[in-house]
Formats: structure tokens, sequence, C-alpha cells
């Protein structure tokens, strides 16, 4: 009882219930604010005062509970304090029981991955829902799953998950001793994981995150590991490409033929969001020549009156409309609809109005900002954001040179990149005529029947 | 870190130096080049880039050269004089005959200019007076004739880049259409042909359309044949020609699909004999055409039928025999359509 009389010092919700049963004492030990009172009372204090469960043996053999446990060793017992067990301390022996509250919200639809078919459930923060929601996608022997204890302090389990039989042994030992090198005192959410274990950190993310399980389960079955991760929604899927910016898991459960034409659009929604405000710029400063006539005039006519460059123009709107999507994001729902109505009438209306910003400016602008949000994860976004404004600025230093320059840079950069020792660009770079059937067009049969190759020795479905 | 700085600076070094902003830009349509005595003087219509006044107005400027009357016309506005969207070039006869070269030797000089500029000729009268109508008749247009241009077997346009390739070549003659005020608006009239730099003839309408059979520039075109005092109308749906030197011999291939768009003939179209005999008629209607152009050849090189000698047997020669070759096909394919 040592331990636990230093723990109740600075811990107001420790509790300690002493019973005294025949003449022999028993102390139930629990934090109320981790424990369910009412499966204490039900499982624990009821059978015990009812039954005359004095001794140690009777409490092992007599007790409901299909989670049970004896401790000896004080890590252990604190462990076992903190993750919501009920503790027993009878004849200088504890056993624990488990009595968690639920301190995690339920399974609701996924809210930052939207689909219009398929499943809506999305992850949790409790860790054993999770790991219930993958497998009751994939009820195989071959799932097989290795947990951590990550976090000093914060002791977060962490679980890496892979198919026996698909994945790459290799990898799942890369990631696997790079988890176990992980040295941190406390884990808020799964992109530390990934910060810890790659050594590179490119602006545009070479790894998935999702709340959604059917997803996980997807690229689970074709090769790739999961990573999960105590008390956060998000679910790190590696190693990932390009490629999968412009699919999404909702291709999988439509019309196989027109998605083709739907994965066309995300790839031009990505090239039209990061090059339209430049190519406006440079067209219009630097080679006005290469324009129409007709849409010369158009723009000159629309740009009369403006005062400023149209470089300052272009970077006070972009600006601007970062500053709406920030509010937007944290400001509470209510507030929400009123702040847009403002932000359309003074970005849009009034600024035109008062002759500040040119109409076409605003089309450009709001084209290659609507055009980003294709991609539902935020740092994809956010990536096309800072090449949008790198390639910006040097199509405004000069004109279509800059462009061209950017562009290749662009290039050179994700060809270059590569993620847990697979190219990013796969697989157009290196490439593969067999897997172009699943990259910008989706062929029937490759859905069907195949895996992706570079992934996996295990071609087949 | 290092690179970022290079590169940083880089940009900074050379950056802006083409540099300039839409509404900052007089964007000029059209160069009119007028006689003044012994100086040029061009007026230049300015397109409207306003959004108040929506009129294209005329810059006037004169000058001992046409580089200066152009540097002095930026006098005169408030904006910068942007040529880049140069579209046609009107001179007038007088000063075409007397210094051609030096005007379009100055336009190919201009680095901001583009080539492909249209050049036309004013015959009667002075090209500032034509823009001058042109801008009264059309508020925003910047493109005097294109579709006109464009459209019409009636006329031929020429541009600065084919007009000095012509000038250079051995033996053909560059050609000019020519534009004239007709009331209130401006009309593309017939072409104008050149020897040796200067203007020697107008080709009359039926010259010009033989003159775009030869070149292979016949389109939207309608013939009317006549047989026993009554008329048919062909409409051309395609044509191409093709022209061939056999030493010195030439022949001028031309191929012809056609259709019968009016049919006052008192000939049973069903019967296959009328349909060859009609197509028979045609071909010697179209060679009327051909051969009326052909005449004129020995005025001036513009058919370059000499070129061709040249380009193919190295030889430089005017002794050579002109034969025309003309195939009609009329198509009879086609859909009933049915009663709403």
């Amino acid at each position: 009882m040592d331990i636990i009389n230093e723990l109740i010092k600075d811990n107001p919700d420790l509790k300690i219930r002493k019973l005294n049963i025949n003449n022999k004492k028993i102390y139930i030990i629990y934090f109320e604010s981790l424990c369910n009172s009412s499966s204490i009372n039900e499982y624990i204090l009821y059978p015990i005062e009812n039954n005359n469960l004095n001794t140690y043996k009777k409490i092992i053999n007599k007790l409901p509970s299909s989670n049970l446990l004896e401790l000896n060793n004080k890590e252990d017992i604190l462990l076992n304090l903190y993750s919501g067990f009920t503790l027993i301390y009878i004849d200088k022996k504890y056993i624990s029981f488990e009595t968690k509250e639920k301190l995690s919200s339920d399974i609701t639809e996924a809210s930052n991955e939207k689909g219009i078919k398929g499943p809506k459930d999305s992850f949790t923060e409790n860790y054993q829902t999770n790991l219930g929601l993958i497998r009751k996608r994939i009820r195989s022997d071959k799932l097989k799953v290795i947990e951590h204890t990550l976090g000093k302090s914060s002791k977060t389990k962490l679980a890496l998950i892979y198919m026996d039989n698909i994945t790459n042994k290799k990898l799942v030992n890369d990631i696997n001793e790079k988890i176990k090198k992980i040295d941190i005192d406390y884990i808020p959410n799964t992109n530390y994981i990934l910060e810890l274990i790659s050594k590179k950190n490119y602006t545009l993310p070479n790894y998935l995150m999702t709340e959604r399980p059917d997803l996980t389960s997807y690229h689970l079955m074709n090769g790739r590991c999961i990573i999960l991760l105590e008390n956060t929604i998000e679910v790190l899927i590696l190693p990932s490409f390009f490629s999968d910016y412009i699919q999404n898991i909702d291709d999988y459960y439509q019309n196989t033929k027109n998605i083709s034409i739907t994965r066309i659009i995300r790839l031009l929604a990505f090239i039209i969001s990061i090059l339209t405000p430049s190519i406006y710029i440079a067209l219009t400063t630097f080679n006005p020549e290469t324009l129409p006539t007709s849409i010369l005039i158009n723009f000159s006519i629309q740009r009369s009156g403006v005062p400023f460059p149209s470089i300052i123009e272009a970077i006070i709107l972009i600006i601007s409309f970062e500053i709406l999507r920030e509010a937007d994001a944290r400001i509470p729902t209510l507030v929400s609809s009123s702040m847009s109505i403002v932000g359309a009438l003074v970005l849009g209306e009034a600024a035109v109005n008062a002759g500040l910003i040119s109409p076409i400016m605003i089309i450009v602008i709001a084209l290659s900002s609507v055009a980003s949000f294709l991609f539902n994860d935020i740092d994809v976004v956010n990536s096309i954001r800072i090449w949008k404004i790198i390639i910006l600025l040097l199509s405004s230093f000069l004109g279509l040179y800059g462009l061209f320059i950017g562009s290749l840079l662009f290039l050179i950069k994700i060809t270059s990149m590569s993620s847990f020792g697979y190219d990013y660009t796969l697989p157009i770079y290196p490439f593969s005529l067999k897997e172009q059937s699943n990259n910008i067009i989706l062929t029937k049969k490759y859905k069907l029947n195949f895996r992706n190759k570079f992934l996996t020795k295990n071609k087949r479905r | 870190m290092k690179k970022i700085i290079i590169v940083f600076f880089i940009l900074l070094l050379c950056g802006c130096s083409d540099y300039k902003e839409l509404n900052d830009l007089a964007i000029i349509s059209t160069i009119g080049i007028d006689k003044d005595k012994d100086d040029y003087k061009i007026c230049m219509e300015v397109l409207n880039t306003n959004k108040k006044d929506s009129k294209n107005y005329i810059i006037y400027s004169k000058g001992k050269t046409l580089n200066e009357a152009i540097n002095k016309a930026n006098d005169k506005s408030d904006k910068k004089i942007y040529g880049g969207h140069l579209n046609q070039l009107i001179v007038s006869k007088d000063i075409f005959n007397k210094k051609n070269t030096e005007i379009i030797d100055s336009f190919i000089r201009l680095t901001e200019v583009k080539d492909e500029i249209d050049l036309f000729l004013s015959k009667e009268d002075t090209a500032c007076e034509l823009l001058e109508t042109s801008i009264k008749s059309n508020k925003e247009s910047y493109k005097l004739l294109d579709n006109s241009l464009k459209y019409s077997s009636r006329s031929s346009n020429t541009n600065i880049d084919t007009y000095i390739s012509n000038t250079l070549k051995y033996g053909i003659d560059p050609v000019i259409s020519t534009i004239k005020k007709d009331k209130d608006n401006i009309v593309i009239d017939n072409i104008a042909i050149t020897s040796n730099g200067k203007i020697i003839k107008y080709l009359n309408e039926k010259e010009t359309i033989g003159y775009n059979f030869i070149r292979n520039e016949i389109n939207n075109f309608s013939i009317p044949v006549k047989y026993k005092d009554k008329y048919m109308t062909i409409k051309i749906n395609k044509s191409k020609t093709t022209n061939k030197a056999y030493k010195n011999k030439i022949i001028i291939n031309i191929n012809i699909d056609a259709y019968i768009t009016e049919y006052n003939l008192d000939l049973d179209l069903d019967d296959n004999k009328t349909i060859s005999k009609l197509e028979k008629l045609t071909e010697k209607e179209i060679d009327k055409y051909i051969k009326e152009v052909i005449k004129l050849d020995n005025k001036s090189n513009f058919l370059g039928f000499k070129r061709m000698i040249y380009e193919d047997y190295k030889i430089k020669t005017n002794d050579y025999s002109i034969s025309t070759n003309i195939k009609v096909n009329l198509k009879r394919k086609g859909e009933l359509k049915r009663k709403i």
C-alpha cells in the first residue's frame, strides 16, 4: 500500500474504498476520472459483499470479469491505474479489473473526407474501436498487428498493421525499426510519427492521413502499411504516391468508365490551381503579344483605373482569400455563414466597385483557390498554395520564362521525392504501362484483378 | 539557404526588364501611311481600353522617316504605344509606288511588331481617310476586314512576310489587296499586281477569281452557269489546285467538289449523262476565269510560274506554255428534309 499512499497526495481523483468482510480488509483503488463507477459497483463491490469473497483465491475465481490480471511490480500497477483499471489489494497482492469509462466520441460520419458513395463510418479516438473497424473489414489471419507503446509520459499505444501475404516485408521491418528508435515524451497526433520516422520534410505530403476505415482497408489489401495511434482519429498510410491524390476511394465505388474523366478533371484542377495566377501575370505583364487581341482588350478594359501593379493585386487577393479560409476553419459554425457573406461582398463586389481590384483578377484567384479544394487533404491544399506563390513570384519577375522555370522546379522536386523507398511519381516515373490502368484512367479488369506491382509481389487478387 | 539567396538575387538583378502593365499600353491595331509633301504622315488606330467612352481613336503624326513619326506619336498619347497587336497596314497608292521598300523595311526592323501584318493599298482615298471612316462605322472592331478576307473568294490578302519573300524570290511578284470607301463603310476591292516594286494593274473581279483558283485560295464560292438562256448555280464545296512544271510546260490541275444549289434548266437530273454534261459546262465556265488571268502573265510574274520552273529545274526561262486541267465532280448524295 506504500505506492498508493504516496500517490494519493497529489491526485484528488484517486479513490480508495476500504471494505471489511469477515474482519478482513480489502482495498479497492481506482481513478474516478478514468473508471466507470457503475461497473465497479456492479461487478466488484456487489459480488464481493454478497458472496463474502475475502481471500485472494476466491476473488480470482469468482469475480465476473473478462479482463483480470495479477500485478507484481510498481510500473505495471501505475500503468494499469492510469489506463482506467480498478485495483483490488488483498493479501498484499494487487489484482486489476477493467472498468474503463468511455472517454472518446462515438463512431460518426467522416467529417473531413466526404464521399458520395460508400460507407460513412470514420475512426474515433479510441484505439480498440479503430482496430475493430479494420478487423471488421478484413477477417483474415493474415492481418498482423505489431504493437508499440510510445511516449515516456503519455504511454500512447501505436499499432503497425500489415497483411502478412501481401505487404513487402522489407518495408514493414524498415518502418518497425524506425518506430522502435522513437524517443519522445508525448505524442499528440499521428503526423508526429511521420516526422519522427522520415528524415525529409516535403511540402507535398508523401503520406496519406485518413479518417476513413474503408480507405485504410483498401490500401492495406494493396500492400501498404498502416500506422494507428491511440487518441487520434487519423491513420497513416505508408508509402503513398502523387497519384493517390488524383485517386479517391470513392472512385472504386462508382462506374469504372466514368471515373477516368473525374480523374482527368482532378489532375486539371491541380494544374489550374498551381498555374492560373502565374499564367495570367506572365501573359499580361510580360508577353501580351501572345494573347488574342480581343482578350487583351477585355483584360485591359477591366484593369483600367486599378491603382496597383498586377502582382501586388494578385498577392493582396491571395492573402485575403487565405485569411478568409483560415477564419472559416476556426470560426464556430453559427457565425460562419454571416462571415462568408461579408467575405464575398467585401472581397468581391465592393473591391471591384471601388476600383481597387480588377474583376478578372478575382476570377483568376477564385478559380485557382476553388480548384485546390478538390483535394480533401489539407496538406495538399497548403502545398499547392506554396507552389502557387513561388511560381507566381518567379513569373512576375521573368514572365513566361519564370513560369517555365517554376514549373520545371516543381517537376524536378516531385520526381526527386520518395516515400519510404518508393519513387513518389510512380507509376509515371519509373514508367510502367500496366500500372497506367489504375493511374489517371481506371480499367475494370485492373480494378477487379490486380494489385500495384511496385508494392507487392502477390499481384493477383 | 545559400541557394535560395543566390536565386533571390539573380531574380532581383535581372527582374522586370520587359515589364509592362496592360492599362499603361495604347494598343494599336492599324497604321495608315500617307504622304505629306516629302514627309510621312501616319495615323494610328488606338484601341479603346477605357470603361466609359467606348470608341477607338486616332493618333496623327508626321516625320521624315517612319520610325521618327511613330516615335513622335508617343508624345501625343498618354499611354505607351504598343505595337504587339498591330494587325493592318494601310498604305496610300502614291507613297507605295515611291517608297514601298523603305516602309516594309522599317516594319520588319521593329522587334515589337509581328510579321503577319495584313498589307492594304488604298487606291482612291488617303489611308487616313479610310481609317477615319472605319472608326466612325464600327465602334469596337480591332480588325478592319477580318471576316471579308477570310470568307471571300473575290479578294486575296497579303501580309508583310509573304510580301517580302515574294519580292526577294526570283520569278514571282507580290500582289496587294486594295480597300476602298463605300459610303460609310470600308470594303475590300480587287487585287493590285506589281512588277519590280511598282503597281502596274488592278485586277477586275473575274481575274481575281481566276487568280484565287490558281493559288488554291477558293472558298465559299458560287458560279452561275448558263445553258440555253437559263441559269443554274453551282456551289463549290472543295477546290484543290496542284500546279506542276514539266520543263517548259506548266499544268494547272484543279479538282472541284461541288453541289447544285439552284436549278432552272430543263434537263433531267436523274440521267447520268445530264450530270456529266453539267460538269463539262461548269468546267468550261471555270476555265474562262483562268484564261482571263493567264493572259496577264506576260505583264507581271504574280502567278509565279517562272518560280515553279526555277524551283524544280533551276532554269531561268521566259519561254513556257500553260495548260489547264479542270475536273468538276458534282455531288449527288443528299438528304431529304422531313416536313415538320
